[in-house]
Formats: C-alpha cells, sequence, structure tokens
C-alpha cells in the first residue's frame, strides 16, 4: 500500500493555498494562482505541485473551501433562476426592507437575481399561525411552471408567506412544479431557512437555486477531475458553518459554501488554540485587501446569521460571524481632503500591488511601510518575487507620484511609522466592534493571528486593546487550508417554535428536535461513522422586541433552563435592567458536528514548503527556530508564508506544534 | 509641515476612529436593547458627543438617524442654556420641539460629562417612542392645531439624579403615554447607551489626558472645517434659488411654499429660506433645529463624505425668517416635522446644489415618509402600528435612481409584512412595486412601492400623515416628475374614502374587513427621456417597471 495523501485546500481570489498531508510523511504547503474561469484547475495544479506523481493515487480526501458560490452572487453569474411566491409578494426581493446603501448620499444600485418576468406569483395564503385563509391554486401554479419553462429557467425558488410555520404549501407547489419542470433543481424556503422574514428568507432561498447550477457543474467537474487521478478519493466542501461536507450531503444548500474561506481560517485557528489549551481568543486574518475578524469562545467560533454579502443581499443562513473591514497588505495609504491620513479601504491589489513587488504600483501600501520600517525582508510564498524593489526605490516612487504624502511624512521613518500605526488603529477598532457589540471586553481574550500580513501587526492590536497574549500558529498563511483538512463534518437545521416560553408545548417540540436530531447523526455518522453530537440554541427574546439572542440549553426543551440562560445573557449583553414583559422562544438552531477520523492526527506542526530558500538579511528564520525556542522583541521572524514581527516588551517562545505563544508586556 | 504636525496626521485619524466608535457603540447599545420596533428594526435613533460650551457636535454615530444627527446639537445647546450646573452623574430628558426637538415622540436623554469633577463635554442620545401621549395614539395625528393635542412635552428634565433614577418623573411620563410598559423598555435601553458611552469615554480621556483630549476635539473641527472647504471650493460662486412645495398642513388645504436660495462664496454656504410660508395651523410645522437639520443633511446626502461636526456646520449659514413654518414657535402643533418638512427643505438643498456643480444634479427624491397610523384595540389589547412604505430616489448622470429607498431623513427599514401581521391584527393582502412611479428619463427615476393592508382587528382607527399628494417630485434636465402619493380606504362594501386633505387625516374608524390602500411615489427622472439606453427601455417594459396598466 503507498502512501495515503489528504488534501486541504482554500481556493481565494488571488490564491489557492494548499496543505497535502500524509500520516508517514511530511506535511507539504503550496501556494498557487487560483484560476478564476475553472477553480478547479488552479487546485489540481496545486496538487499535482504538491504530491510525487506516483503517489497521486493515494489520495483519499479532498476538503476544500471554494468560492464559486459567493463569486457568482456577487458578479451575477448564477443560473437563470425563476421564483414563485404568494399573490401579491412577487417583489419582495426587489423591494427588500426600503434602504439605501450608505447614511449619506443618495445614490445607489441595486440587480436582483431574478429578473422581475421571471417572478410568478400564485393565489394561496396562510395567516401568522399557518392556518390556511385562502387554498393553494393549483391552475395558477401549473402555469408558472409552464412559463418558466418555456423561458428556459435553470433553478427554481418557491417562498411563500409564512412557510416557517407551516410548510405544506410550499411542500404542495413542489410537486406540483417538479411535474411541469421535472429536470429542474427547485429550492424551498422552508428547507433553507424556516425562519420569520420574507425577505431574508426569500434572499437565502433565492441565492441558493441561483447558485445551485454553478457548484453542481463546478463540483461534478473537479470530482471527475480528482476520479482521474485516483479512483478512491473523496471530494468534500466546506461551508460558511466551518464544517465539511461530503458533495452529496451539500446537494440541495450550496449557499451553504458561502464564506466557507474565513470559515475555514476560523476552523484552524480553533484547533490551534486547542493544541495550546487557549479557549477563548480573538481570531485575526490580514491577507492582501481585508482584515477578518471573528471571536473564538469555549474552544468554538461564534456564530451568527447577520452577514450581508453586499447592499440589499443578507445571508441570514447560520454562518461563522466573520466581519471584514478593508485594511490588508495591499491597502493604499494616502492624505484626505482635510490632510489627513487615509489607509485603505482602496487596495493595489495582487496585480499592480504594492511598489515593493516591482510590478508597476505605484501606490503606498501598508505592505511597503512594513518594507521601510524593516519588517519585510522576505521573499513571501507564492508571491514569485525576489523583491527587485529596494527602501530607495519605493521612497523614490512614493516622492514621485504621491508627493503629498512625503510632504506629510519628510522620512521613510516617519511614513512607515505613520502608516502602521493608523492601520493597526483601522484592525483594533475592528476588533472593538465584533466584541463591543456582542458585549465582550477584548482584554478578556487573546489574539490569534494569521494571514499572510497578520502576524506583522498582531502585536502591536493586541497593545492597543491591552491584549496580552498573541498566538501565532504554525504556517500562518495557510490556516485556511488547514482548517479545510482538520473541521468536522457539520450541518444545522433550524426548527420554528413561535411561542412564549410559559406556553411552550415541550412534547411536540421535544419531538420536533428529536427527529432532527436522528436524521442528521444518521447522516452525518453515516460518513465515516465516528459519533455526532448536537447543539441545541434556542431563539429567544423579550415578546415583541425585534432583536433575538442564542442561547444553547440541553437538547430536550426545558423552559426554565431556557429562560436561565437567555436571562443570563441578555444581562451580559444589554445590562441588568430587564424588561417585565414575556420571554419568547422563536426557534431551535440545532447544530450538529461529527469529527472525521482521520483529522486528529493532522497537525501543523511538521510541514515543508517547496522551492524556498533561506533569505539573506533575516533576523530570525522561523523554520529555523527549534522548539521551546525564545525570541524577544524587537525583532523579526521571517517565514516563508508570514513574517512576525514583535515590537518591543515582547517574548515569543515556540510551543506546542510550532505555534508561537508571544507574551506581550504592558 | 512641521514633524509634530506631521504625527498628528496620522494621531487625528486614530483618534477621530476611536471617538467616532465610542458613539457607534452608544448606537449599538441601543438599538439592541430598545422595545420600540421604530427604535430597534427601524433604527430610529442617535447618539453622540457634544461640546459642554455651546452644544456644538463634537461625533456622532455613523449609523444615526439623519435628521436627529442634525439636530441633536441643537437640543444640547438648549439643555445647556438651561441647566448651567448639571450634576456629575445626572441625567435629563427633553422633547420639547422649540427647545431643540423634533416631534415630541423623539426623547433626548442627556448627561454632562466629567473628569476630575470639571465639565468635558456632553452626551446623548435621541430615541422614537412609538407614543407620546396626546389626542392620536403614535403622535402622527393631521389635525392638530396646537402642541398640547400632540402628547406630552417636557423641556430638560431630571430623570436621573445622582446616578439614581427619580421615580416621580419617571412615574409622571409613563402614566401619560399608550403602552407604557414598552416606553419604560426605551428608556431602559436609552439609559444603558448613555453609560456605555460614559464609562468608553472615560477610557480616552485617560488614555490622552485631558488636555490631549481637548486639543484633538478642538484639531478634530479644524479638520472638518478643512474637508468641507474643500468640497464648497468646487460649486460655482454665485446665488442660486428654488422652491418646493407641501400638500398642506392637514387643516386647511393651502400648500406650503419652502422657499430657498443659496449664495456660494469662498468656500462658505449660506442659506436663506425668505418667502417662505407662514406658521400653518396644522401639524406641518417644523421647528427649527429641524429646519436648520434640513439643511446639514441635504449638504451630506451631496458630500458624503464630510464629518457630522461643528466644524463642518459652521461653513453654513442658515438664515430661517421668524413667523415662517420652518421657524415654529409655542403652541405651533409640529407632527409632521421630523419627517415630511425636512425632507422637503433636503429636497431644496440638495437642487440649489446641484444647480451649482452639475456632477450633484439629481431628479427630487420621493421625499415623505408617508405615516400611517392603525391603532385599536383587538382580544383584550391595544394596539398602535406604524407602517411607512418607500419610494425612488432620482435619477442622476451615473444611473437610475434606487427604487423603494428609505426616507432621505431616516434609515429606517420596514419591519418584516410576517412580523407585522404576527404583532398587529391586520394582513397585507399585496406589498409591491408601483410600475409607472418613476420620472421617466435618460436616467429614470426609481419605482415606489404600494400595499394592500386589511384590518382583522374588531374595531380600529387609522390616520395619515403624508406628503407628495399634490406636488410630485420633480424630474431635472428634462427628466420627468415622479407620480403623485395615493392613500384610500376602501369599506368591505367596495366603497371608497378619500383622506379628508388628500395625504392626511386622522381616526378615520375602521372595521374588520376594510382595507387601507397607498400607492407612495417613485423619484424624479433625470436627462431627456430619448436619449435613454433602448436596451433599459426594453428591461423596463418587460420587468413591467413602466408601460404596463396595472
Amino acid at each position: 500500500m503507498s502512501t495515503t495523501w489528504h488534501i486541504g485546500g482554500d481556493v481565494g481570489g488571488t490564491f489557492t493555498d494548499l496543505i497535502a498531508w500524509s500520516p508517514d510523511r511530511a506535511a507539504v504547503l503550496v501556494k498557487t494562482p487560483s484560476t478564476l474561469e475553472n477553480q478547479a484547475d488552479g487546485l489540481m495544479h496545486g496538487i499535482a505541485e504538491a504530491i510525487p506523481a506516483e503517489d497521486l493515487a493515494g489520495i483519499v480526501e479532498v476538503l476544500h473551501g471554494t468560492t464559486v458560490a459567493t463569486n457568482a452572487i456577487i458578479e451575477r453569474r448564477g443560473a437563470l433562476t425563476g421564483l414563485v411566491t404568494t399573490a401579491g409578494f412577487r417583489d419582495v426581493l426587489e423591494l427588500g426592507r426600503r434602504t439605501r446603501p450608505q447614511v449619506y448620499g443618495l445614490r445607489g444600485s441595486f440587480e436582483p437575481h431574478v429578473p422581475r418576468w421571471l417572478r410568478f406569483e400564485v393565489p394561496g395564503r396562510l395567516n401568522r399561525h399557518g392556518v390556511e385563509q385562502l387554498p393553494l391554486d393549483e391552475t395558477a401554479t401549473r402555469e408558472a411552471g409552464r412559463a418558466l419553462r418555456d423561458a428556459g429557467v435553470q433553478s427554481v425558488a418557491v417562498v411563500l408567506l409564512h412557510s416557517y410555520a407551516n410548510r405544506e404549501h410550499e411542500d404542495q407547489v413542489l410537486a406540483w412544479l417538479a411535474d411541469e419542470l421535472p429536470d429542474v433543481p427547485i429550492t424551498l424556503s422552508a428547507d433553507v431557512l424556516p425562519e420569520v422574514r420574507e425577505f431574508e428568507r426569500t434572499v437565502a432561498t433565492v441565492l441558493n437555486a441561483y447558485v445551485t447550477p454553478n457548484l453542481s457543474e463546478y463540483l461534478g467537474d473537479l470530482g471527475q477531475r480528482v476520479g482521474e487521478v485516483t479512483t478512491d478519493a473523496r471530494v468534500r466542501v466546506m461551508q460558511g458553518n466551518g464544517g465539511t461536507l461530503p458533495v452529496a450531503a451539500l446537494t440541495g444548500f450550496p449557499i451553504r459554501s458561502v464564506i466557507s474561506g474565513p470559515a475555514a481560517g476560523l476552523t484552524g485557528a480553533a484547533r490551534v488554540l486547542s493544541e495550546l489549551g487557549i479557549s477563548s481568543a480573538v481570531a485575526c486574518d490580514m491577507g492582501g485587501t481585508s482584515f477578518d475578524v471573528g471571536v473564538i469562545e469555549d474552544g468554538r467560533p461564534l456564530t451568527t446569521n447577520e452577514l450581508e454579502l453586499e447592499y440589499n443581499v443578507p445571508i441570514r443562513i447560520p454562518t461563522l460571524d466573520v466581519r471584514t473591514v478593508g485594511a490588508g497588505g495591499g491597502s493604499i495609504a494616502e492624505l484626505d481632503d482635510g490632510g489627513l491620513l487615509r489607509v485603505g479601504p482602496r487596495s493595489a491589489g495582487s496585480v499592480p500591488g504594492p511598489i515593493w513587488y516591482g510590478k508597476g504600483g505605484t501606490r503606498f501600501t501598508v505592505t511597503d511601510a512594513n518594507v521601510l520600517a524593516g519588517r519585510l525582508r522576505a521573499t513571501q510564498l507564492g508571491t514569485d518575487l525576489a523583491p527587485p524593489v529596494s527602501k530607495d526605490q519605493i521612497w523614490a516612487t512614493v516622492q514621485q507620484h504621491q508627493p503629498e504624502l512625503t510632504a506629510a511624512f519628510p522620512s521613510p521613518g516617519l511614513l512607515a511609522d505613520a502608516v502602521l500605526r493608523v492601520v493597526v488603529a483601522t484592525m483594533a477598532s475592528c476588533v472593538r466592534d465584533v466584541t463591543i457589540q456582542s458585549g465582550r471586553d477584548p482584554r478578556d481574550y487573546a489574539i490569534i493571528s494569521y494571514g499572510g500580513a497578520g502576524p506583522l501587526h498582531a502585536c502591536e492590536i493586541a497593545r492597543e486593546l491591552g491584549v496580552r497574549t498573541v498566538v501565532v500558529p504554525a504556517s500562518p498563511g495557510l490556516l485556511s487550508a488547514y482548517g479545510c483538512l482538520i473541521a468536522d463534518l457539520a450541518t444545522d437545521e433550524i426548527i420554528s417554535a413561535r411561542s412564549a416560553l410559559q406556553d411552550l408545548d415541550t412534547a411536540t417540540l421535544g419531538v420536533a428536535i428529536q427527529r432532527s436530531v436522528a436524521r442528521m447523526s444518521e447522516n452525518l455518522t453515516g460518513v465515516e461513522g465516528m459519533p455526532t453530537s448536537v447543539r441545541a440554541l434556542y431563539e429567544c427574546q423579550f415578546e415583541r422586541q425585534t432583536h433575538a439572542v442564542y442561547v444553547e440549553a440541553p437538547l430536550d426543551p426545558d423552559p426554565a433552563a431556557i429562560e436561565a440562560a437567555f436571562l443570563a445573557q441578555y444581562r451580559e449583553l444589554f445590562g441588568g435592567l430587564l424588561p417585565s414583559s414575556a420571554v419568547m422562544v422563536r426557534s431551535v438552531r440545532l447544530e450538529a458536528r461529527t469529527p472525521r477520523r482521520a483529522a486528529a492526527g493532522f497537525s501543523l506542526g511538521d510541514v515543508r514548503t517547496t522551492n524556498v530558500a533561506v533569505p539573506p538579511d533575516v533576523e530570525h528564520w522561523r523554520p529555523a527556530l527549534a522548539d521551546d525556542a525564545v525570541v524577544r522583541g524587537p525583532t523579526t521572524i521571517s517565514a516563508p508564508d508570514a513574517t512576525l514581527f514583535l515590537p518591543p516588551d515582547t517574548t515569543a517562545t515556540v510551543s506546542t506544534g510550532g505555534h508561537i505563544l508571544i507574551e506581550v508586556h504592558a | 509641515m512641521s514633524t509634530t504636525e506631521a504625527t498628528n496626521a496620522a494621531d487625528l485619524a486614530i483618534f477621530a476612529g476611536a471617538i467616532e466608535q465610542i458613539c457607534s457603540e452608544m448606537d449599538t447599545a441601543l438599538e439592541r436593547a430598545a422595545f420600540s420596533p421604530i427604535i430597534s428594526e427601524s433604527v430610529d435613533r442617535a447618539s453622540g458627543i457634544y461640546s459642554s460650551i455651546d452644544g456644538g457636535a463634537i461625533a456622532q454615530g455613523h449609523r444615526g438617524l439623519p435628521i436627529f444627527t442634525g439636530c441633536m446639537q441643537y437640543s444640547v445647546e438648549a439643555f445647556l442654556d438651561e441647566v448651567t450646573v448639571p450634576g456629575e452623574r445626572d441625567v435629563y430628558m427633553l422633547n420639547d420641539p422649540y427647545r431643540g426637538g423634533t416631534h415630541l415622540m423623539d426623547v433626548r436623554l442627556i448627561t454632562p460629562f466629567h473628569v476630575d469633577g470639571e465639565l468635558v463635554c456632553v452626551l446623548a442620545n435621541t430615541a422614537h417612542w412609538a407614543d407620546m401621549g396626546g389626542a392620536v395614539a403614535g403622535g402622527f395625528g393631521s389635525r392638530s392645531t396646537t402642541i398640547h393635542e400632540e402628547g406630552l412635552r417636557f423641556g430638560p428634565t431630571r430623570l436621573v439624579r445622582d446616578g439614581e433614577v427619580d421615580h416621580d418623573v419617571l412615574g409622571l411620563v409613563l402614566d401619560n403615554v399608550r403602552v407604557p410598559e414598552e416606553r419604560h423598555g426605551d428608556i431602559v435601553a436609552q439609559l444603558g447607551a448613555l453609560e456605555v458611552g460614559r464609562r468608553r469615554l472615560t477610557a480616552l480621556v485617560e488614555r490622552y489626558g485631558l488636555d490631549g483630549f481637548r486639543s484633538f476635539a478642538d484639531q478634530l473641527g479644524h479638520y472638518a472645517e478643512r474637508l468641507a472647504r474643500a468640497q464648497f471650493l468646487r460649486l460655482k460662486h454665485g446665488r442660486y434659488e428654488t422652491v418646493a412645495w407641501l400638500d398642506g398642513d392637514g387643516v386647511s388645504s393651502d400648500p406650503l411654499r419652502v422657499s430657498c436660495a443659496m449664495t456660494v462664496a469662498d468656500g462658505r454656504l449660506a442659506f436663506d429660506f425668505a418667502g417662505t410660508s407662514p406658521t400653518c395651523a396644522g401639524p406641518m410645522n417644523s421647528p427649527l433645529g429641524a429646519s436648520k437639520s434640513g439643511v446639514l443633511i441635504g449638504i451630506m446626502h451631496a458630500f458624503p463624505g464630510l464629518l457630522i461636526n461643528d466644524g463642518t456646520f459652521g461653513l453654513v449659514d442658515i438664515t430661517v425668517p421668524p413667523g415662517s413654518f420652518l421657524d415654529a414657535r409655542y403652541p405651533s402643533p409640529v407632527a409632521g416635522c421630523a419627517s415630511e418638512v425636512p425632507a422637503r427643505v433636503i429636497d431644496a438643498v440638495m437642487a440649489l446644489l446641484g444647480q451649482a456643480l452639475p456632477e450633484l444634479a439629481q431628479g427630487a427624491a420621493y421625499s415623505t415618509s408617508a405615516n400611517l397610523t392603525v391603532h385599536g384595540h383587538h382580544e383584550g389589547r391595544e394596539f398602535i402600528m406604524y407602517f411607512f412604505a418607500g419610494g425612488g430616489y432620482g435619477g442622476h448622470a451615473g444611473g437610475d435612481g434606487l427604487t423603494n429607498a428609505c426616507a432621505t431623513i431616516s434609515m429606517a427599514k420596514v419591519p418584516p409584512i410576517e412580523l407585522l401581521e404576527e404583532w398587529y391584527p391586520v394582513s397585507f393582502a399585496r406589498y409591491e412595486l408601483r410600475p409607472d412611479s418613476a420620472g421617466i428619463g435618460q436616467h429614470r427615476g426609481g419605482l415606489g412601492a404600494r400595499y394592500e393592508l386589511v384590518i382583522e382587528a374588531d374595531r380600529a382607527d387609522v390616520s395619515f400623515l403624508m406628503e407628495r399628494g399634490r406636488f410630485a417630485p420633480p424630474g431635472i434636465a428634462g427628466g420627468g416628475d415622479g407620480a403623485l402619493t395615493t392613500a384610500k380606504v376602501v369599506r368591505t362594501d367596495g366603497t371608497v374614502e378619500l383622506p379628508e386633505h388628500v395625504t392626511k387625516d386622522q381616526d378615520i374608524q375602521l372595521r374588520r374587513g376594510d382595507r387601507i390602500v397607498v400607492e407612495m411615489p417613485g423619484g424624479g427622472g433625470f436627462g431627456d427621456p430619448g436619449l435613454r439606453d433602448p436596451a433599459l427601455v426594453d428591461r423596463d417594459v418587460r420587468a413591467g417597471y413602466v408601460g404596463v396598466a396595472a
């Protein structure tokens, strides 16, 4: 038997990151350009680069995060999709919630993912309790189906008012439409998001339908390509909830693959923290264009259902909670009209990129500031460059193209210092936003920092926030790929409850929960035979409050336990004063997680990168650091995937698994 | 530039971010804990930090409701005038329209911020309560002729004394409003938000030191001024004039005229409202603060990058003739002042800026909050439901106007129909786009919405406080006007009743099965419709945005 290989991959906008891991070899890291036409190309190139040809047949798993769905949604390149909805409500998708993109400014635009002529109404109405007020009109439904068929739609979404309270009408519509459109995938809102709020539910359902053909085609193609090199490999897809699913299990819910990249990073971060025995941290991922923040608590990344992909496109399905600001290595520094230094959100991207890349960039970026400050010295993995641009050349470029900057900051040191301080403040305030908005104090957390540019700034962000401990994982630049490799199998279900806690029909709800738990466990455990655990999160609020809080309580619904958990969390979030009205339970979210058999053995500790020599001129070279090595700031620890900057009064120790643990002294 | 100044270009950026973040944290705390759906779901609230000298804005949350954002400095100014020595842990409440307020439902909470016994600045927030007593539930009565019919009014009133809520004051307020337990929840949320602000500001001052804090706050004002001046210098010098109309005051059918002249000189703007209609009998008067706020919002919409800071506003002179309906004095009723009147001021200001800088030219927005209040009793419980649908914004050189956008004075979202049906004894027969509502043009306006609401309570009454029933959103540069607002009640026997004053009426009694039908205006068009891209014309026809009889 030859060596077996597990592939973890994260396909980003610029690079495809890949880790090939084998139980009896060193893991291999590869960073290769993404191929945007067909993401499978880049992934297969990466695999070919990582693994010797004779070993390809040993691949047993390809676990990866893909941006196919996200890109299709943002670039409006999804399938021609139809919508069938309740009479009087075909425009919900376009009406939105009556908003504009920005608080100030009356301009903007929004292109609905289903054009108005493909949105059909059918008579039939449920009331708020799910009780039928008007029976469904079969003739109208079938006519809509035929019209959609004639229009050549590739996918259909069905969203009826109050279907979260009673799905019978949607199921009936599905049956009739399936008759008329036998080969077209149909998505029901009662499956994707059985929750009150018709606009958000419509968006989730429509987007799911919209990306179904794209993702099927991509996964089909990838499966075939993988099948050409080995017959045994299973392809799995990362989801926004931080878990993976076999391709077959994701079928029908491609929307769940949205934001899988950041979710994979958080999942990898949680694993690194558990290896170090740290339970709670703020995860900071800084790449070329953006800074993503998430919170890990008690070993688990926090989840949300309030992400907005772009204006008027909320994603209300459960995902890991990741917040983004436009601050990355490529963020451009400039003076605004009032003479204030701004860094980002404009970015030089990867082409032309920072001035330092020597690919034609003429705008001073955060990366350039790091070079001028002496922090960045080494070639970076995947960028394919031995930096041809010197500090003097960078300074000369700024003098030529942004003379206002060099006038305001008359030396390279001053300019670099100013830009770095502003970008650190921007990132720190993003961390504050994320923690404070959920009632958390950042000082109670460690920071775990990754992404190509994260470790350059992590200690300063920590100091700004009063955080004392910083973790930099081994191979911080490829943590998302690692996250894919070790993620659990995962699926979520939502059960509508909509009752005052005191009136909660615990018997009926309990049966519904048990039914879901049994179904999810069977599906997930069926993959590898590993045990499945399920958590119940009850969505609670005081009566008529619009904002809800999710609290964990036993699977067997216990009103006293739910109320205690809710009140405790409410106090933590909003202070000690409690309203006097009744507590409501709106829904129950069930999170099923199943560890993968091989994942426990994967560690970042023992990896090697292909084709990287030790660059000259580095202060410390990370792959050469001994276990338990101690390094004191100020200094830099260079590495092929991401350089770590240690400011004064910091002490870094190489710890378990090759991760670096930094103490930031006050 | 010296090294000290160079350092400041970065340090000030960091300070600006930090102080604005404090305001946003206050907004978040208020929004998440509030009970009134209009606060939590519609984000009808704002928070800020103000000068303790003149009430001028130092910073405000970037997600604050614009009309409050422009106005709170006037409330704080009134507070500082009357409460000369506020106690360190006191909190005052205020809703008096004539002392920096808007309509009575908008309640400000104001607290001084001291460091070592010294008054440094003032923290304040505003939230829209769903009721403030008065003749009409919800406060949007359209036939009031004095402020007293509109509800409970209070100048700066000490609600919290040395950290302790004064239950006498609280009781007095709660005894005079409908659904008092919800209002209590709103007060608690507002107090909580101020506490968040106090904690965070304390940390900021500790970090910078008091002198440092004051110096940065001062520099921030200068920076805001530089930023604004750079934009204003792009406007062509001169004097510009415009007129905008409101349907009427709800008592008579005479339209109200907003006349405005703008003078641009040397990076400063002066607005003069001479020629504006006199004080009206009905509730369409606007207090000075709300009117001025309309000017500032119009400028911010035209130049979204400017800072909400006294440094910006110091470059703008506003003259409102005393005795006009834009300078409401006791006892004029003002219920329409937050939503309708400043909206028309914004229209006028944006029209003027478009004359002075062509790239700002844009068809008018639908510009009516179109408040519908349904009140009644059902299954032993009293209810008050607001609903306001959206309309279109104007087309502009860069493209068509936005469809079903929020009011220009706010960011208020519409609650989900499913939740409205859950909370209130109503059902919606339809909620959809209104075809042919947008002004035509090379770039057309955005579309308005229309809705049909069925009453399911045994007994209810409805009030309309809307606009644009007689004066459509004007197009520009050859573009057409948007459609007019229509509102009607359809009885179960098919009889149609129209509001007495086109868009305004109150306490129309309703029975189960009666329907309310409202159609909202689209935005004004931009440019010659003959120049419109034929592909877009085809798309509009195919989608039924235009040219299809509904």
